[in-house]
């Protein structure tokens, strides 16, 4: 569950950084899309802290 | 930038400082994870930007941008590191260079100073980034070093050598940023500084290895070595600026194999505290010690091939190769030049806040060439090292490299949402104007001596948000240059302290800490990593600061 959050969020971000760079110049519509995907990717990282380990700190 | 209205007040500093104190309370308090800290922190960071410092949505997006477009350029040392230290792990390379740097510095604490104070340093010379942390701390691991020791050791080893290296980044973005009235003097004022963490340095990773035993029994090698690191940076900065880290630390690294032959490093203490390996090490240590007294020395060697399949130099070679390929790609101008006309960069408009933080358009943001850039350094030796290993049959015959990408995953993903977040924060409270608050609130409250022992703690609250020495000197060294000029104190000496605690707060820069935590797995523990490092760049920066004042009193 964990892992599937971070995958998530980070697939999310690139999506964001995409829309952001191309929408900076066109439509604010697009940035804002953009802006709201990260906010999204980090919502969905900040939720990692109440998502079930699975095989967290390996090497302690 | 220019921050013409921004508030100064005690509420707008208090609420600058917020992200970063709730960033710092759950790592080290509640032990939060970062991916899940940084984000809270972020939240704090941008409801605070537009609420109160009138930032737009559309400086918002630019400052995510940027913040994104950074945390790539760091991913791509950490995901490539990651994948280098799997191909050696899978290969059990580490068991060989563990039995063969036993052989070759039989002192635990020298091969530990070596490890995690002169060679870090060394790569710090060639190539920043988070590189030292990403190549040192996995070795550390595979040495036996416990993993958080593996990741604090070399960020505070390393520390020093972050302001005049990466062949000049630091000091090359300072020189863009802001005027010096006299260089040579400050070279002399940064270099006695900065030879204050480099010391330090030495001195705490002995402490941490066996308190006052290790330092007694290190002593002579950090006086060794810290006097070529400082002594020889001071003399070589006016005269070749970006290589004089690279030469000191080249020197000292030389040093330390001649120290593991005097015979004071060759003797066996029963009583060595050693607090920073594993279990499991310090057992496999006692077998080699009772093996090697008990007359079976070279039968061991042949046990310890047979053991691994691998002798000491077919298990270092990624790492050679990594060394061979930097100095050929970042030190040999002509090929550097060549390499370097590849340049990756994403255009930004200009922002501005009601507050008038102004940034200005660029066409190529923080442009990288992916050619010299140390992640491909990376790969390219993670490829070699898989071809080596595989050649030499040190993998299982089922083995496929997939396993690799799949194991380095494991703990990248972590660090990829961790370390974006990190820097969202970074260019979040940059373009809003946070971090100019923080700065100049310490300058405006400050009276002079006040501020002459500040300066390097503005350097270190630059470093602590940006996770980068040149970044808190691009941001605070113009705004270090006019304060001091208004009260009156030497600019160089107020970027000397700017520079050294710039580089005393990369020890506990989120950025690197986190890097090195998810090169050695306990990406979960950052929090326990910051805590260890706290206390020694605090302590470091206020010895920076007296010595700050007292050559203020003296000039």
């Amino acid at each position: 569950m964990k892992q599937k959050l971070y995958i998530y969020s980070s697939l999310l971000v690139i999506a964001g950084l995409a829309l952001i760079s191309s929408g900076l110049e066109r439509s604010p519509l697009i940035w804002q899309a953009g802006l709201a995907l990260v906010s999204i990717a980090m919502l969905l990282s900040f939720l990692t802290h109440w998502a079930p380990e699975k095989n967290a700190d390996r090497k302690t | 930038m220019a921050a013409t209205e921004l508030p100064i007040t005690v509420l707008s500093w208090t609420v600058s400082s917020l992200p970063i104190l709730a960033l710092l309370l759950l790592l080290i308090w509640r032990r939060w994870s970062t991916s899940s800290a940084a984000p809270a922190a972020l939240a704090i960071g941008a409801v605070s930007a537009i609420a109160l410092f009138h930032t737009p949505l559309r400086t918002m997006a630019v400052a995510a941008g940027k913040g994104i477009w950074d945390a790539i350029f760091i991913l791509y040392v950490i995901w490539p590191a990651l994948i280098l230290y799997n191909t050696v792990e899978k290969a059990r390379a580490f068991i060989a260079i563990q039995q063969g740097i036993r052989k070759l510095l039989p002192d635990r604490l020298l091969v530990v100073l070596a490890f995690a104070w002169v060679l870090s340093s060394f790569i710090q010379g060639i190539a920043g980034f988070g590189t030292p942390i990403a190549i040192t701390s996995p070795l550390l691991v595979g040495l036996g070093v416990k993993p958080v020791y593996a990741v604090v050791l070399p960020l505070i080893g390393a520390a020093w050598a972050n302001m005049y290296g990466t062949l000049g980044a630091g000091w090359f973005a300072t020189l863009a940023v802001v005027d010096i009235p006299n260089r040579e003097l400050l070279f002399l004022y940064s270099g006695l500084l900065i030879w204050i963490p480099n010391l330090a340095g030495g001195l705490t990773i002995a402490w941490m290895y066996g308190r006052l035993w290790a330092l007694k029994r290190g002593f002579p090698a950090i006086a060794v070595i810290s006097l070529l690191h400082g002594g020889l940076q001071i003399i070589l900065l006016p005269f070749i600026t970006p290589l004089a880290v690279f030469f000191a630390s080249a020197a000292a690294l030389g040093a330390t194999f001649l120290l593991g032959r005097w015979s004071f490093y060759r003797q066996h203490d029963e009583d060595e505290p050693d607090r920073v390996f594993t279990e499991e090490s310090k057992r496999a240590a006692r077998e080699e010690e009772e093996r090697f007294h008990g007359g079976r020395k070279d039968d061991s060697a042949g046990e310890d091939k047979k053991e691994t399949g691998l002798s000491l130099a077919a298990a270092l070679a990624p790492y050679a190769f990594l060394a061979a390929i930097s100095i050929i790609a970042l030190m040999i101008p002509f090929i550097r030049d060549f390499l370097e006309q590849v340049r990756v960069g994403l255009p930004f408009p200009e922002t501005t806040t009601e507050y008038g933080v102004y940034n200005e358009a660029t066409d190529a943001y923080s442009s990288f060439t992916p050619l010299t850039h140390p992640g491909t350094l990376l790969l390219l030796s993670a490829l070699a090292g898989y071809l080596l290993f595989r050649k030499k049959k040190a993998y299982p015959p089922e083995f496929t490299p997939g396993a690799i990408i799949l194991s380095a995953s494991q703990d990248a993903l972590p660090a990829t949402t961790a370390i974006t977040a990190l820097l969202l924060i970074s260019k979040v409270m940059d373009h809003s104007g946070q971090i100019i608050i923080l700065a100049l609130g310490v300058a405006h409250v400050a009276p002079t001596m006040a501020y002459v022992g500040a300066s390097n703690f503005i350097g270190l609250i630059g470093s602590l948000i940006t996770s980068s020495n040149t970044a808190s000197n691009v941001l605070f060294a113009p705004l270090q240059a006019t304060a001091a000029q208004a009260e009156g104190i030497q600019v160089e000496l107020a970027l000397a302290g700017q520079f050294a605690g710039g580089a005393t707060g990369n020890a506990i820069s989120p950025g690197d800490a986190l890097l090195g935590a998810a090169v050695t797995g306990i990406s979960e523990r950052l929090g326990v990593i910051l805590a260890r490092a706290l206390p020694w760049s605090i302590m470091t920066a206020c010895i920076i600061s007296a010595a700050t004042m007292l050559i203020y009193v003296l000039s």
